[in-house]
């Protein structure tokens, strides 16, 4: 199931909502587990029994770690046999044919593409329920004995497709032991309204536009054309992924919960490292602690820490979808990184914020053109189209009719990726009385606009199919 | 009470008055303003599950019957107009009417039609083509500026040129631009009005072989002004009003002899080419020969011998009525609705004429008169 539609707004979340308020403090995990079981069964009816396997290796992964504990070399391959399975079950489903026909193209074999479909949300949720294991034995957090307890956690709906990744760690204690508040309901309500907004009202109609610009042959795309619709889709997806972390952790906030943020303005970031701060945190992090830090991180000299940052990026990209589009993404992104670790800092640090933000967006913009276009054929097109290279020309009518379609709804964007709209609310909250009232306005208002926009949703893409 | 008490209230309060509404509410198995059947709730059963058609059912019952559906849709239409759109789900919306985007045509599916009609012509005697331009065409300077639509007179020239000599084309397009000023095409609907058919009709004469009546063999009856039609279906939009349907009577008391509609499985009898039923119903455009089927025959009272055989799309109902005074048999096959090849309804042999009337949306997305090929 997906958070942005009728369905799920409006006959999931009131059940599963009022099962969760009025049973007992007892049965609030199994109502949990349950409509985390229905919620991605709803998606995937077979494919959740890969789900329970991941979760239930993991657990027990976890039970023998801390039933050995003092016998290092069985703990290791207790390890190693999770992490096998883990990547295995992820390698399976989702890198199948991308090795198949690479290996094919490679070597001239002709192996058959058992072209499996990939679960949903799949590198999401193994990447959870590893964080337990690899937890457990660095002997970071305390085993949890309870079964129905752990599957609680990696099926909990508000993040299993889309994010953010949930360690287990950030959630030990709630898992078993939370409590919701008024105080704290309002502010998850809030952060899920406004999550739904971003993702119906400005992903989906600023996406809409990338689709028409992507539906022009590469070749053929006036250089305006082609800024508009990558600009386009550089909205898209922040509004898409952040409107879904919002969701998730506006919703966990309602339950009591409290899910790490997983976006922070990463459009006004004034360096690409910072942007890979404020962008998927919980992905970065991830990826800083289970992979870069073990690797060695930056303690053993120059040449080694380029090759941690490597092999972090490689993976980063290769994480997003099995293509070499999205490698190419993340080693872009490496080099960049290791450029400003290098030398680029030391001249960045120099210039004004504002150069340094647009530096970090237009390359950021430049990555989007790696990501969402399959294929370096066209990805090279598309550049020479942006740079004016192209055989389409700088303008035409078509151009500037998209550009007087979609003009108020790119300054909406613009305005939404910045914390101008966050401070404006803190300054009149501050000056007036009853602005606070304003909140549970706004907030009714954009729920009933969004309501709108599903009943007659035209265009309501899931962008994380491939993830 | 805090802020924060009424954010969640309200939110809660709209989460469980909806859906409740929705299926305490009595259920509708037809949407009458957005012209079709809504959907069914699927059986819950293993197998619609597993592949996940009962999922999929199931959202679009929930979304079909929503409480208040339709002021939902046409609340979205505003947003999205105030937002800045000029084109909402394919179809433009002006101060004046709406218009439906016809926008630039897979070239190879168009060229594939035009070989189907020119390997027919080639083997058939008589035989024209009328190309429509729709509303968007003839208004296009009422559309939003640069608005990316296809230049449609360019392009029926362009068409015209691939028939062949055997096949002879009727221009429509110049004398419907001459007429713009009047009610030629619906405000509200994709088709051309009586007078937008008659006006072709005009222009049909010469290729087609008769000396076309002037306006005053007709008397002209208005039989609804509550007519919204299928661009308002899909927008909802209130803006624009409501349009007027006008027929056209040849004044002759005997010019129709019977109307027979071949659905394929069954076969009906009228005794009029107007399905006045229809007026009563949100499909008002259908009062001219019903909605569309795999053939339907107009027999007229005259005794000229002339039969005309019409391959076609909906804008062949209206254009109809005018071929009354000039036919005594008119068939109108619609490939779309047939599976296979025509000749199991009728033999194009028994026809002294043919005649491919379609609009240029229809005519560039759809490939079922391909299936002419098919013929022996």
């Amino acid at each position: 199931m997906v958070f942005s539609s009728l369905t799920f707004l409006y006959v999931f979340l009131p059940v599963v909502f009022l099962l969760y308020f009025i049973l007992p403090k007892k049965a609030k995990n199994i109502v949990l587990l349950l409509s985390g079981l229905l919620f991605y069964a709803w998606g995937e009816p077979v494919y959740v029994l890969l789900l329970i396997l991941t979760a239930s290796v993991d657990y027990t992964a976890g039970r023998l770690l801390d039933k050995y504990d003092d016998r290092p070399k069985l703990r290791a391959s207790f390890l190693i046999g999770a992490l096998v399975i883990n990547l295995g079950l992820l390698a399976v489903f989702k890198y199948t044919s991308f090795f198949v026909v690479n290996a094919n193209g490679l070597f001239g074999l002709n192996i058959n593409d058992p072209k499996l479909p990939l679960p949903i949300g799949i590198s999401f949720y193994t990447f959870q329920s590893l964080s337990y294991t690899l937890d457990m034995y660095m002997r970071k957090i305390k085993v949890q004995k309870n079964y129905l307890s752990y599957l609680t956690y990696v099926t909990l709906f508000p993040q299993i497709v889309a994010g953010p990744i949930v360690r287990y760690s950030d959630v030990a204690n709630e898992i078993d032991e939370r409590k919701t508040t008024v105080s704290l309901a309002g502010e998850g309500v809030g952060q899920f309204v406004r999550g739904l907004g971003k993702k119906v009202l400005l992903a989906n109609n600023i996406g809409a536009l990338w689709t028409l610009v992507k539906g022009i042959p590469a070749d053929e795309l006036p250089m305006m054309t082609a800024w508009l619709g990558i600009l386009a889709f550089t909205f898209q997806i922040y509004f898409d992924f952040s409107g879904y972390s919002d969701m998730a952790c506006g919703l966990g906030k309602v339950m009591g919960f409290h899910f790490p943020e997983n976006f922070n303005y990463p459009y006004l970031s004034k360096s690409i490292s910072e942007f890979w701060r404020r962008w998927h945190i919980t992905l970065g992090s991830w990826f800083k602690s289970y992979v870069y830090i073990p690797l060695g991180g930056n303690r053993g000299g120059t040449a080694k820490t380029l090759r941690n940052l490597l092999v972090v990026w490689f993976l980063t990209g290769l994480w997003h979808g099995a293509s070499w589009n999205f490698i190419l993404w993340g080693v872009y992104y490496g080099v960049i990184i290791i450029c400003e670790k290098l030398f680029l800092m030391k001249f960045l640090d120099k210039l004004p914020s504002f150069i340094r933000i647009v530096y970090s967006f237009f390359l950021v913009v430049m990555g989007w053109v790696l990501f969402d276009i399959d294929g370096l054929g066209a990805a090279g097109n598309f550049y020479k189209a942006l740079f004016g290279f192209g055989k389409g020309g700088l303008m035409d009518g078509n151009s500037l009719y998209l550009l007087s379609t979609y003009a108020l709804i790119f300054v909406l964007c613009i305005l939404g990726s910045t914390d101008y709209p966050k401070k404006l609310a803190n300054k009149l909250i501050h000056k007036f009385k009853y602005a606070c009232y304003l909140a549970p306005a706004y907030e009714l208002g954009l729920m009933l606009v969004c309501t709108a926009f599903l009943v007659n949703a035209t265009y309501n893409p899931f962008l994380y199919f491939r993830f | 009470m805090n802020a924060k008490k009424l954010s969640v209230i309200l939110f809660f309060v709209l989460l469980f008055l909806l859906p409740i509404l929705t299926f305490v509410l009595p259920k509708k198995t037809f949407s009458e303003s957005e012209n079709r059947v809504l959907t069914t709730m699927p059986a819950p059963t293993l197998d619609n599950i597993t592949d996940k058609k009962f999922m999929n059912g199931f959202e679009g019952y929930f979304s079909d019957h929503f409480v208040l559906r339709d002021q939902w849709i046409a609340a979205k239409t505003q947003v999205e107009l105030a937002a800045g759109k000029k084109e909402i789900g394919g179809v433009f919306l002006t101060k004046d009417r709406m218009m439906e985007d016809v926008s630039k045509p897979d070239q190879t599916l168009v060229d594939k039609n035009l070989a189907a009609i020119k390997t027919y012509a080639d083997r058939h005697s008589s035989v024209s083509v009328l190309l429509a331009p729709t509303s968007a065409e003839i208004y296009k300077d009422e559309l939003p500026p640069n608005a990316p639509v296809l230049d449609q007179s360019a392009w029926i020239a362009s068409a015209y040129e691939k028939l062949g000599a055997n096949a002879h084309p009727i221009d429509a397009v110049s004398a419907l631009h001459k007429a713009k000023n009047k009610e030629i095409y619906y405000r509200t609907d994709h088709h051309w009005t009586s007078l937008g058919a008659f006006t072709a009709y005009q222009a049909s004469g010469d290729v087609l072989g008769f000396t076309p009546l002037s306006a005053s063999a007709f008397e002209v009856e208005r039989a609804s002004d509550q007519f919204l039609g299928t661009l308002y279906s899909k927008t909802l939009y209130n803006g624009i009003g409501k349009d007027s349907i006008d027929l056209y009577h040849y004044q002759d008391d005997n010019a129709v002899s019977e109307v027979v509609v071949n659905a394929g499985s069954k076969k009906s009898s009228y005794q009029s080419i107007y399905f006045r039923d229809f007026l009563d119903k949100k499909d008002k455009y259908s009062v001219f020969l019903g909605s569309n089927q795999p053939v339907v025959t107009v027999k007229t009272g005259n005794k000229n011998g002339k039969k005309l055989l019409i391959f076609k799309d909906s804008y062949a109902h209206c254009y109809a009525q005018f071929l009354i005074p000039h036919y005594e048999e008119i068939a109108l096959v619609d490939l779309r609705y047939i599976n296979g090849s025509y000749e199991k309804y009728l033999e194009s042999s028994d026809y002294d004429q043919t005649l491919f009337l379609y609009n240029v949306s229809t005519f560039t997305t759809d490939n079922s008169i391909q299936k002419l090929a098919l013929a022996q």
